[in-house]
């Protein structure tokens, strides 16, 4: 118990009674933490700015014994471009509730801090949400500790293998085809896209122009393996599919 | 609850429902109510059951009220080319203590909340639009909340509505008054000097 400091991300927020609210941060050194910031729903609050959605800032937190408290708060970049265009926020919602929804508090995920606040950087700067989306998912499955085998077929190991197996975490070829019947033809080129995502820095995201086919192939399987490995289904994502839906026609 | 009377049980039970009400709270309400003067409780119940029973939507603004139109639809001196769209009816109620706006009202009883699974469906923005249909409204103030949902909700409607060649503003974001300039966040200070004003 004690006073403790955190650098994090605001994934989500609740409201709490009058004025409070309830924040759940990502942190660097803690992973998920949620915590009450008392008053910061209020005008005036000094909380107020700090622990709005998708904030990265310093905390000081106060250790309680459910939940913690919220004593102080410092912005270190407030991506405010996600909060003033849809399409970004929606994005953002997506990947702050991926981080949410799949991890638990106390779960230190010490590579998933730094990779979370790149991505918020990217989707607050680029015009390319869905390939940053998608290289957050493969990375995310990673850093969760279910990273698709990339090298090649996971049955027979054949180099050229342009299936997805969203159950068996990997690749396959024609041939072990039966392994699993829903695995989804991807193609050559997402795999080879796959292949960069795995080691790529996020910096270096802008260098790779996947074809329209790639990416819509990387749609059907990457946000599917994440969503069968949180087990539930993301509002968030169901939201962004609405909103695209609704632009189309 | 095994060491409550049926009735007093069942009281806690229906009080913890209610929003901000702990089973702490809901214990001592439900003794005040029963120990205290019949006539209070019976009041009380009465009340609820008028205002749940007695209180419909606006078929126009949406807002919850017992006549329908509701009173502030009604009114023919108010500004009917002027249209404010707000998150819940009680934000009518604040915006009217100002005084200063003399236009209708469209009570959207919500925001857009991607991770809370609220989408537009959610939200009464058919209604907003039928109403916009005749062409009387000339501008449209979005008077939804400064946080995340509220600027998801404005800018989703602005998409909606500037198509339609509608004059749509937005509620501006500044410092509060009687605040503290160190303590105002990156965010609100940057939107204050761009909406800033010449003396």
């Amino acid at each position: 118990m004690g006073l403790y400091k955190a650098e994090g991300v605001v994934l989500r927020t609740r409201s709490l009674g009058e004025a409070d609210k309830i924040v759940t941060f990502f942190t660097h050194t803690r992973g998920k933490v949620e915590a009450v910031a008392r008053g910061a729903r209020r005008p005036r609050s000094r909380l107020l700015g700090p622990t709005q959605l998708f904030t990265y800032g310093r905390y000081l937190l106060f250790e309680g014994k459910n939940l913690d408290t919220v004593s102080q708060g410092e912005i270190v970049q407030s991506f405010r471009p996600l909060r003033e265009d849809l399409d970004r926020m929606a994005y953002a919602s997506y990947a702050a509730e991926l981080v949410d929804r799949s991890t638990e508090p106390g779960d230190r995920h010490e590579g998933l801090f730094p990779l979370l606040v790149a991505v918020l950087e990217l989707l607050a700067a680029s015009d390319e949400l869905p390939l940053v989306m998608r290289y957050f998912e493969l990375r995310l499955l990673g850093e969760l500790g279910y990273r698709p085998n990339l090298s090649g077929c996971i049955r027979c190991g054949a180099s050229r293998a342009p299936y997805f197996s969203i159950e068996l975490g990997g690749l396959l070829c024609e041939r072990c085809l039966q392994a699993d019947a829903a695995a989804v033809h991807i193609g050559d080129e997402a795999v080879h896209v796959l292949r960069y995502f795995e080691r790529a820095d996020p910096g270096r995201l802008q260098v790779v122009r996947p074809s329209r086919e790639a990416l819509a192939a990387l749609e059907t399987v990457l946000p599917r393996s994440c969503a069968v490995r949180i087990g539930q289904p993301l509002a968030a994502l169901e939201f962004l599919l609405a909103l695209r839906a609704a632009e189309r026609g | 609850m095994l060491h409550y009377s049926r009735p007093i049980a069942r009281l806690i039970e229906e009080l913890n429902k209610l929003p901000g009400i702990g089973p702490k709270t809901a214990q001592r309400l439900a003794y005040h109510l029963v120990t205290g003067p019949k006539e209070d409780a019976q009041s009380l119940a009465d009340a609820i059951i008028e205002a749940r029973e007695r209180t419909i939507y606006c078929s126009v603004c949406c807002t919850i009220t017992d006549v329908d139109p509701c009173s502030l639809c009604r009114d023919e001196t108010r500004d009917r080319t002027l249209l404010c769209v707000v998150e819940e009816p009680k934000d009518i109620i604040v915006l009217e203590r100002t005084r200063e706006y003399k236009g209708l009202y469209h009570v959207l009883h919500g925001a857009i909340s991607p991770m809370e699974g609220v989408g537009p469906q959610d939200l009464k923005i058919k209604e907003l639009l039928a109403r916009l249909g005749d062409g009387r409204v000339q501008e449209v103030i979005l008077a939804t909340d400064p946080n995340i949902e509220g600027e998801a909700t404005a800018m989703y409607l602005a998409r909606l509505l500037k198509p339609l060649g509608m004059k749509v503003t937005r509620m501006a974001h500044g410092m509060p008054v009687g605040g503290d300039l160190e303590y105002v966040d990156e965010v609100t200070l940057t939107k204050a000097l761009e909406g800033r004003r010449e003396l």
